[in-house]
């Protein structure tokens, strides 16, 4: 029985430590491909004149979990009467967060280029996008740095600690 | 009205359906203005909504709706002023405009909104049809009138009733040249009025150009171009005449004199294109005069025509 | 033997962990942590080792106890 508790505590920890590990790669990963969206959007606002819901939708076929999903919903909200485009937006970001590995900063950024999605001609958008693009460049620098670091650690760390702790319980 | 409504927000929506009440058909305009109430103009009053105030936000709300969340699709209507909406309806536009170089860049800060109410007048044209009938043909006619009268609407409805086919009138391929969107009021090349069965439309299109296009790629028996009046629009109108095509078009004006003294408008009258001059005339709110002449100047039609 | 094998394993173990552990940290720059992490483990080894002491000594204590009455 020893064994069996031994085992099940130092799979935990290990588990633990891969998962944080790979919360670092995959944040990297969705930065990544947050800002291969923008692009997309700006693409598709430049040549296809296509509404928002459009492009939304368009892009949440083209991209890869769970980018896509946040892209899908915001298109289906717009099968119904939007008020406040921002507190979908929002809202939606929101949501993403729980479910991804991206953090406040990125979310920061992706919130307050909400403020002026659709608000301004195709000129002005594009200076938004390319900023807002240009700030999650930084932070898919600094995520990657991160990953670079403490990737393997975090994997290392969880079977160490777990070893250790039923070293002591032994 | 319910693509009216859905423009405004939420407690304007109410207020404005309740001050309407049943008298959608009499409402002309609704007015939004930054910082003021609301105006109603109706075909014989005007009313103020006074309870509630046009503020910033609300402008944000309506321009969003009016673009469906993407200003960056309507640049050009931007710069032109107006843009149209479902069921023909056209939002005119003002506010701050940026200049580059002394032209329009764009309107920038939009502060005050004309909903004008669209509405096709059938039948409006029906009795008037043989007057320009011409075997199986029609002949080139001109509508002459000052600025709104209803040559449009009077226009659209002979478009109409010369495409469609179920009337008794020669029926006719019927190419539409709808430089402002105001005559099929199109939106994505869609015609938001009904302008026939056998109605081609090039929404958007600059006269010269689409008078061209049109006669080379769609083949029409008939041309209708609202607006003439420029050197470059009669030109292309000649063309289309040398090409056998009949053009029926409208021109600002109160007369046929005042027209020939314009140079531009000249080449029409001196090479005799226009068998029927179509003269209309506003009379009182609810009627215009409409006079028909042939080319030598005899008039062989005068009517009142009630505009509902 | 008073001490069993099993502690020593034990002690061995959790010194070998703590080294390691300390590797890894210094190598991701985290020397602060690294150094408290080997204070931890430093002091659970002699936490354990004073308590299988205390025991050696109560039986020693015992075995003279005995011997002396």
């Amino acid at each position: 029985m020893k064994w069996l508790g031994a085992f099940l505590l130092i799979s935990t920890t290990t588990y633990i430590g891969f998962d944080m590990s790979n919360r670092l790669s995959d944040r990297t990963k969705q930065i990544r491909q947050f800002i291969l969206s923008l692009q997309m959007l700006e693409a598709e606002m430049e040549y296809s004149q296509l509404t928002l819901q459009q492009i939304f939708r368009t892009i949440g076929k083209k991209t890869s979990s769970p980018i896509n999903n946040f892209y899908s919903r915001l298109a289906e909200h717009f099968d119904f009467v939007v008020t406040d485009f921002l507190d979908v937006w929002d809202q939606e970001l929101d949501r993403l967060t729980t479910v991804s590995a991206l953090k406040n900063n990125e979310l920061e950024i992706m919130k307050q280029f909400g403020r002026n999605l659709g608000q301004h001609t195709f000129i002005q958008q594009q200076k938004h996008i390319t900023l807002a693009i240009h700030h999650l460049q930084q932070q898919l620098d600094e995520a990657n740095d991160q990953r670079v670091k403490y990737e393997k650690m975090m994997k290392s760390l969880g079977v160490l600690i777990g070893i250790f702790i039923v070293l002591i319980l032994f | 009205m319910m693509e009216i409504l859905r423009l405004l927000p939420e407690n304007m929506k109410q207020a404005v359906m309740q001050k309407i009440a049943t008298r959608w058909s009499q409402l002309e305009e609704i007015r939004l203005r930054l910082n003021r109430p609301i105006e109603l103009n109706f075909h014989k009053q005007i009313e103020w909504i006074n309870e509630i105030i046009f503020t910033e936000k609300d402008s944000i709300y309506v321009l969003n709706q009016l673009s469906e969340h993407s200003l960056y699709r309507l640049e050009d209507e931007l710069r032109e002023g107006y843009i149209t909406v479902t069921g023909g309806h056209r939002v005119g536009l003002a506010g701050e405009v940026t200049t580059v170089n002394g032209k329009i860049k764009q309107l920038q800060h939009i502060t005050f909104f004309n909903i004008r109410i669209a509405r096709e007048i059938k039948q409006i044209a029906a009795p008037f049809i043989p007057y320009i009938e011409n075997d199986n043909r029609y002949f080139n006619s001109l509508i002459i009138g000052p600025p709104q009268t209803g040559k449009t609407t009077f226009i659209r409805d002979i478009a109409r009733l010369i495409g469609d086919r179920e009337n008794n009138f020669t029926p006719q391929k019927v190419g539409i040249i709808d430089e402002r969107s105001e005559i099929a009021a199109s939106i994505n090349g869609v015609p938001q009025h009904n302008v026939g069965l056998r109605t081609d439309v090039m929404d958007a299109c600059p006269k010269v150009a689409g008078l061209m296009m049109m006669i080379r790629s769609m083949s029409p028996d008939v041309l209708v171009v609202d607006e003439i009046g420029k050197e470059d629009d009669v030109n292309a109108l000649m063309e289309a005449v040398f090409a056998g095509v009949t053009i029926i078009c409208t021109a600002h004006g109160s007369s046929v004199e005042e027209l020939k003294r314009r140079p531009s408008m000249r080449p029409l009258f001196e090479n005799h294109v226009f068998d029927r001059m179509l003269i209309l005339q506003k009379d009182t709110h609810d009627y215009f005069k409409i006079d028909i002449f042939t080319r030598d100047g005899k008039k062989i039609t005068s009517n009142l025509v009630k505009k509902q | 033997m008073l001490i069993d094998a099993t502690i020593l394993f034990q002690i061995a173990g959790i010194g070998i962990i703590t080294a390691l552990i300390h590797t890894v940290l210094k190598q991701v720059g985290k020397e602060d942590i690294a150094q408290f992490v080997s204070l931890v483990g430093f002091i659970i080894v002699l936490i354990i080792v004073i308590h299988h002491l205390a025991d050696l000594f109560q039986q020693i204590k015992s075995v003279f106890l005995l011997k002396g009455l």
